[in-house]
C-alpha cells in the first residue's frame, strides 16, 4: 500500500519548484474552503445555542460572537426544563427510545444476516445458487418506493400506529448486509471449519464461536452503520408512530420541538446541538468503522 | 436411518444433513422477512391500484377500471413534482464533482490529509432533521448569515427571500442537499484511489504524460467502476428523496394543506406520494405514483448500465 501511496499526481521533487508551490497553494485552498463549508453552519447553530434568549430576541441581523456573553440557559431548558411535560416526551427521553427501537433491530438483523452469509459462503446445501440469487434480486427494489405498500400492509396487520414496523422487519437481515460479510467469510480458511466439524462441532456453534470472533471487525462496520441509518431514520417513525410522542425517537423530537419553539431560536439550537452529539463522539471513536461500513455497505436509506 | 447403518457413516449423514438443513434455514430467514415485509405489500399495493378504497380498508375495494391511473396522468402536481424530484438530480452530479475533485486533492498526500478527509465525512452522517434546523437559521430571510453576506456584498438588494419564493426556496433545498451528499463519494473515491496501481502512473510518466494527462487518461479510467457505481447510488436515492423536502415545507409551508413551500417548489414525487397516501388517504393514487417511480428508477438504472457499456466499448 505504501508504495502504491507514492504513484500520486503531485511528485515530492516538484513541490521544491515555484509552480510547484502554487499548485500546492491551489489545493490547500480548495481543501480549506470545504473546510469553512462544512464548519460554518455548525458554528453558526453552536453561537445560537449559547447566545441568552433575551439577546436572541433583541437582535437584528446576524452577528458572529454573542455580545452579552455566551450562556448555558437553552441547554439548560432544553435537558431538565419540565415544559417538555405537557408534550410526553423529552429529549433525554427520545434518546432512549432511539437506543430501544434501534439497538435491538440492528442486533438481531446483523445475527441472521451474518448466518445467511455463513451459509452461503461457507456450508452446501440444496437451492443455494437460487436462494443466493434472489437475496440479491432484493437488493433492486429501491426502499422508498416501499413506503406506500408497506403502509396499506401494516395497515391490515394492525401494526400502523405502533413501532412494531419500525423494529420487526430490520431483523429478519438485509441483502446488503449478506452480501458484504459473505465476501469477508469468504476469505476465512476452510481448514478451521473442517476441524470443528471433526471435533462434532455442530454449524450454530461454529457460526457462533468461529465465525464471528473472526469476522469482528466486519460486524462492527455493519452495526455501526446500521446504527447511524437507525439513529437518523425520520421516515419510518413519521409514519407509525405520528402523534404517539411518548414513543418519538430522537429526530422526531427535535422536529416536533422545532415546531413548538420556534419562536425561541436559542432552545431550538441547543436541542440540535444535543441530538448530533452522540453521533459526532461515537464517530470519533469509531471513524475507521463509520468510513469502512459506509464505504461497503452502499447507498444510506 | 436405519438401525443396521455403522455408526460412523450415520455420523457422516447427519453431518451432511445437519449441513443442509442449517444452511437452507440460515438462508431462508431473511428470505422469508422479504416476503413478509416486502413482497406482500407490493403484491397488496399492486391490487388498490385498480380499485376504489375508503381510506385503508380493503374490503371497501371495488374495480374501477384505471380511473387511478388517468387520474394520476392528468395530474398536473405529479408532474410537477417529476420534474423537481429530476432537477434536484443535480445536486447528485455536484456532490460527485465536488467529492472527485476533493478525493484527488485528498490522494496527493499534502499535510493534514487525515483530519480533513475525517473532516469531510461529517456533513454525512448528521442527521436530515439537525442539518434542516441548521441551514433554516442560516437562510432565515432577517437573521441568517447568508443574506448577511448578501447585504454586504451587495446592499439592501441582495437580499434574498429564500423562504417565500419558489426559485430560492428550491436553490435552498439545493444547497442544503448538496452540503449534506459528497461525503459519501469522498469516502468511495478515496478508496478507489488507493487501488490505482502505482505502476501505470510510472508507464504514463515514461511515455512523457504531465499530470493532467495523467489524471485524465490513468486516473479516470481506473476509478470509472466507482463512477458507475456513485452515479446509479446518486440516481435511486435522487429519485427517492424526501426528508429535507419534507422537513422544509414542514416548518415554512402550509403543511396540513399539502403544499410544500412557495408554489410547491419543494414538492419532490415522494413527498407527494406521502401527502396523497398519509394526509388525504388517498392510497389507490400513492400507489400507482409508487409504481410509477418504481419504472422511472428501473427506466433510469436500464439506461446507466447502457451507457456503461457503451462507454466500455
Amino acid at each position: 500500500m505504501r508504495g502504491r501511496k507514492k504513484a500520486n499526481l503531485l511528485q515530492t521533487k516538484e513541490t521544491l519548484t515555484a509552480g510547484g508551490l502554487l499548485v500546492k497553494l491551489l489545493l490547500y485552498t480548495w481543501l480549506v474552503i470545504m473546510t469553512l463549508c462544512v464548519l460554518i453552519p455548525f458554528y453558526v447553530i453552536f453561537k445560537m445555542s449559547i447566545t441568552g434568549r433575551v439577546e436572541s430576541l433583541q437582535t437584528m441581523g446576524f452577528i458572529w460572537f454573542p455580545k452579552m456573553g455566551a450562556t448555558l440557559e437553552a441547554y439548560k431548558t432544553a435537558l431538565f426544563d419540565s415544559t417538555f411535560d405537557i408534550y410526553g416526551i423529552s429529549i433525554l427521553k427520545s434518546f432512549f427510545n432511539t437506543l430501544w427501537q434501534t439497538i435491538p433491530t440492528v442486533l438481531i438483523g446483523l445475527f441472521v444476516s451474518g448466518m445467511a452469509a455463513f451459509a452461503y459462503a461457507k456450508l452446501c446445501f440444496p437451492g443455494k445458487g437460487i436462494l443466493f440469487g434472489l437475496t440479491l434480486m432484493t437488493m433492486m427494489i429501491p426502499g422508498a418506493v416501499l413506503t406506500m405498500p408497506s403502509y396499506i400492509y401494516y395497515d391490515m396487520l394492525g401494526w400502523s400506529h405502533s413501532v412494531l414496523p419500525i423494529v420487526i422487519p430490520g431483523m429478519f437481515g438485509g441483502a446488503m448486509t449478506i452480501f458484504f460479510l459473505r465476501q469477508f467469510f469468504e476469505g476465512i480458511p476452510s481448514d478451521l471449519l473442517d476441524a470443528a466439524k471433526i471435533d462434532g462441532m455442530g454449524f450454530f456453534t461454529m457460526y457462533i464461536k468461529i465465525m464471528i470472533p473472526l469476522a469482528g471487525p466486519a460486524f462492527i462496520a455493519q452495526f455501526v452503520f446500521a446504527f447511524i441509518g437507525g439513529y437518523n431514520s425520520y421516515m419510518g417513525p413519521l409514519l407509525y408512530l405520528n402523534g404517539q410522542t411518548q414513543l418519538y425517537p430522537l429526530q422526531m423530537t427535535l422536529s416536533l420541538f422545532r415546531g413548538i419553539f420556534a419562536s425561541d431560536n436559542t432552545i431550538v439550537a441547543a436541542l440540535t446541538i444535543i441530538a448530533l452529539v452522540p453521533l459526532l463522539i461515537v464517530y470519533i471513536f469509531l471513524q475507521k468503522y463509520f468510513v469502512e461500513g459506509v464505504a461497503t455497505t452502499g447507498v444510506k436509506g | 436411518m436405519g438401525i443396521n447403518i455403522k455408526p460412523a457413516a450415520s455420523k457422516g449423514r447427519r453431518g451432511i444433513k445437519g449441513e443442509a438443513v442449517f444452511g437452507l434455514c440460515a438462508a431462508l430467514i431473511p428470505l422469508i422477512g422479504w416476503v413478509l415485509f416486502s413482497l406482500a405489500p407490493i403484491g397488496i399495493s399492486f391490487a388498490t391500484m385498480f380499485v376504489d378504497m375508503q381510506g385503508y380498508r380493503l374490503e371497501t375495494m371495488e374495480w374501477n377500471h384505471f380511473a387511478n391511473f388517468k387520474t394520476v396522468f392528468c395530474d398536473a402536481k405529479f408532474w410537477l413534482s417529476f420534474r423537481i424530484t429530476v432537477l434536484l438530480l443535480l445536486v447528485q452530479v455536484v456532490s460527485l464533482l465536488v467529492a472527485l475533485i476533493t478525493s484527488t486533492i485528498l490522494a496527493q498526500n499534502l499535510k493534514g490529509t487525515k483530519g480533513f478527509a475525517a473532516l469531510f465525512f461529517v456533513p454525512y452522517i448528521c442527521s436530515s432533521v439537525a442539518i434542516t434546523i441548521i441551514w433554516m437559521t442560516m437562510f432565515d430571510n432577517n437573521y441568517g448569515i447568508i443574506n448577511d453576506i448578501l447585504v454586504r456584498l451587495f446592499g439592501e438588494g441582495g437580499r434574498v427571500e429564500w423562504y417565500n419564493r419558489a426559485i430560492p426556496y428550491f436553490f435552498m433545498m439545493f444547497i442544503i442537499m448538496a452540503w449534506q451528499a459528497p461525503g459519501y463519494g469522498i469516502v468511495m473515491y478515496k478508496a478507489a484511489f488507493t487501488a490505482v496501481p502505482g505502476e501505470l502512473y510510472e508507464a504514463a510518466r515514461v511515455d512523457g504524460a504531465n499530470k493532467w494527462e495523467q489524471f485524465w487518461h490513468v486516473t479516470l479510467p481506473t476509478i470509472r467502476p466507482t463512477t458507475f457505481f456513485l452515479v446509479m447510488a446518486g440516481i435511486i436515492s435522487g429519485m427517492q428523496v424526501f426528508d429535507i423536502p419534507m422537513l422544509l415545507s414542514q416548518a415554512l409551508g402550509n403543511s396540513w394543506t399539502g403544499a410544500a413551500g412557495p408554489d410547491d417548489a419543494g414538492l419532490t414525487t415522494m413527498l407527494y406520494i406521502y401527502n396523497k397516501g398519509i394526509m388525504f388517504n388517498n392510497m389507490p393514487e400513492a400507489a400507482v405514483m409508487s409504481f410509477l417511480l418504481f419504472l422511472i428508477i428501473a427506466a433510469l438504472t436500464v439506461l446507466n448500465f447502457q451507457v456503461k457499456k457503451r462507454a466500455e466499448l
